[in-house]
């Protein structure tokens, strides 16, 4: 285990190889049984049953979804351009798949007397003696999250159809007015934490047994955070994008077989990532109490903060009804934009006077 | 003396050496490590590959998912085409014109302030990382860029070009 390569130990390789592994998978399943919550919630806050007839209460339908549309014919229209119809769905799938990769999920775990933090893009330096992870996770999050939007746009406009071109044109357009409010709502968390890296931003929470969150000093920019991410991903209240009681199914209307699949897998991989994300710079990440001393409690605190997210966005899409456009544009441009530019303003303020 | 052949030498010495300069002392920045191991590779370059070479292998696995899963399904479908069922959808009647016609100039005008906003929350992530550092400066020139920019917002909402109707 003392072999080096390119100046890093080999436990690190096979760390690194465990661990993308295992967030893929629990990131695949976590998709795949999103969808099946989603079912099951929404038909118990409807006072119907939802899916029961695969296996016990329907535990099977997201498999038995799976199977059925993989036994799917792929048609791709005639009047189609065939490369981009092709390639848009995997360019909405990877990025949403990949973001995952700088969000810490765990404290640090010795295995063989070499420290492992629990975090895809981490690592722990013998040398230094401390963790590195990417220093800019912030960034390359921004970054990965505004590259699913040209998967969709492109699916729009390659479809060659009516109900698809509209479709990805709204999704641009509320993608990036919403994406800019997001990006605005999380600088005030930047000005308290000083850093864009997550691991940090994490361990900036500890205090108080894991329970100093940046929700109770910045509850304004969670919100705007949460309520633009919704909008981002095409959550409803803001699913006009795939809008089916006016536009067939908008950007997605001539996919067909897994191709179809995987926009709705993109959708639930944001899904993920965006309260994994919210959990992390707000709710604390993965610290609770007794999370230092148990390293297991931390995964399991990060779930539960995480499903806790995804039971919020499944409980809003229960209760709200869908937004006009121009509502959303008026919510959006209107309203979101100069409250979190101001909250800002205010943070900036306030932490200066509090430090002086 | 410096004829024009020399002079094209002597700026690209200058230009090697001011790289040299940068790397050197953004090396030397990692005062936590040790002589040796600076010299032996240097630390920036070991963080780079600890932190980035597992979101390599995330996309590596993400891409390999992707078309592996692409390729089954049009490997296993059926395949009957016919030339109704490849056209565009237009909920049962045949399709009239084309899709590629001219769409509304407000999504136009949307990219274009997305883009003017988008820059600014640029602007905005270095000051927020070192706000605390930079004390009273920082706010009032910050304070400085928001109002300027709040202006242009009033503006362009007085213009109605947030209007959607």
């Amino acid at each position: 285990m003392d072999t080096m390569i390119l100046g890093l130990p080999m436990i690190y390789y096979v760390a690194m190889i465990t661990k993308v592994l295992v967030a893929f998978i629990f990131v695949l399943l976590t998709v795949a049984y999103a969808t099946y919550a989603e079912r099951k919630i929404i038909g118990h806050m409807q006072v119907r049953l939802g899916p029961m007839r695969t296996g016990w209460h329907g535990l099977l339908q997201p498999i038995a979804d799976g199977v059925k549309l993989f036994f799917k014919e792929e048609i791709i229209p005639s009047s189609s351009s065939r490369f981009a119809f092709i390639i848009a769905p995997l360019i909405a799938l990877i990025p949403a798949f990949i973001t995952f990769a700088v969000i810490p999920f765990g404290g640090v775990m010795e295995v063989a007397g070499y420290k492992i933090p629990l975090q895809i893009a981490g690592y722990y330096d013998t040398v230094a003696g401390r963790i590195f992870d990417v220093n800019v996770g912030m960034l390359y999050i921004l970054a990965m999250s505004s590259l699913g939007v040209y998967g969709i746009v492109l699916a729009g406009w390659s479809s060659n159809s009516k109900y698809s071109l509209l479709g990805g044109l709204r999704a641009s357009a509320q993608m990036i007015s919403y994406e800019l409010s997001a990006g605005l709502a999380v600088v005030s968390v930047f000005m308290l934490s000083g850093t864009l890296s997550l691991h940090e931003i994490v361990m900036q929470q500890s205090a108080f047994n894991g329970m100093n969150w940046y929700i109770f000093k910045q509850p304004l920019a969670f919100f705007l955070f949460f309520v633009c991410s919704l909008a981002e991903i095409n959550r409803t209240p803001f699913d006009l994008p795939e809008a089916e009681s006016e536009l067939v199914s908008g950007f997605c209307t001539e996919y067909s077989s897994m191709k179809y699949a995987m926009f709705f897998m993109a959708e639930y991989a944001n899904m993920v990532t965006v309260c994994a994300l919210s959990a992390t710079l707000f709710l604390g990440g993965w610290q609770g109490p007794f999370a230092d001393t148990f390293t297991i409690l931390g995964p399991l605190y990060f779930i539960a903060k995480l499903y806790f997210l995804m039971f919020v966005c499944i409980w809003i899409r229960a209760t709200l009804p869908r937004y006009r456009y121009d509502q959303l544009m008026y919510l959006g441009w209107k309203v979101l934009l100069p409250v979190s530019l101001l909250n800002i303003v205010v943070t900036g303020l306030v932490g200066y006077f509090i430090s002086h | 003396m410096l004829d024009k052949k020399n002079l094209i030498k002597y700026v690209f010495d200058v230009y090697v050496y001011s790289i040299l300069v940068f790397f050197i002392n953004r090396t030397s920045r990692h005062t936590e490590y040790p002589v040796e191991t600076i010299l032996a590779i240097p630390p920036w370059r070991l963080q780079m590959l600890g932190t980035y070479l597992p979101i390599l292998l995330l996309v590596i696995v993400a891409v390999l998912f992707g078309f592996v899963t692409l390729l089954l399904s049009s490997l296993i479908g059926p395949k009957k085409s016919s030339r109704i069922k490849l056209a565009p959808y237009e909920c049962g009647c045949e399709p009239v014109g084309t899709a590629r016609e001219r769409f509304s100039i407000k999504f136009y005008l949307i990219a274009m302030l997305f883009i003017l906003f988008d820059i600014e929350a640029v602007f905005l992530y270095p000051w927020a990382i070192l706000y605390k550092k930079l004390g009273v400066f920082g706010l009032v020139e910050m304070g400085v860029f928001i109002l300027i920019l709040f202006v242009g917002y009033i503006y362009v909402w007085k213009k109605g070009a947030l209007e959607w109707d």
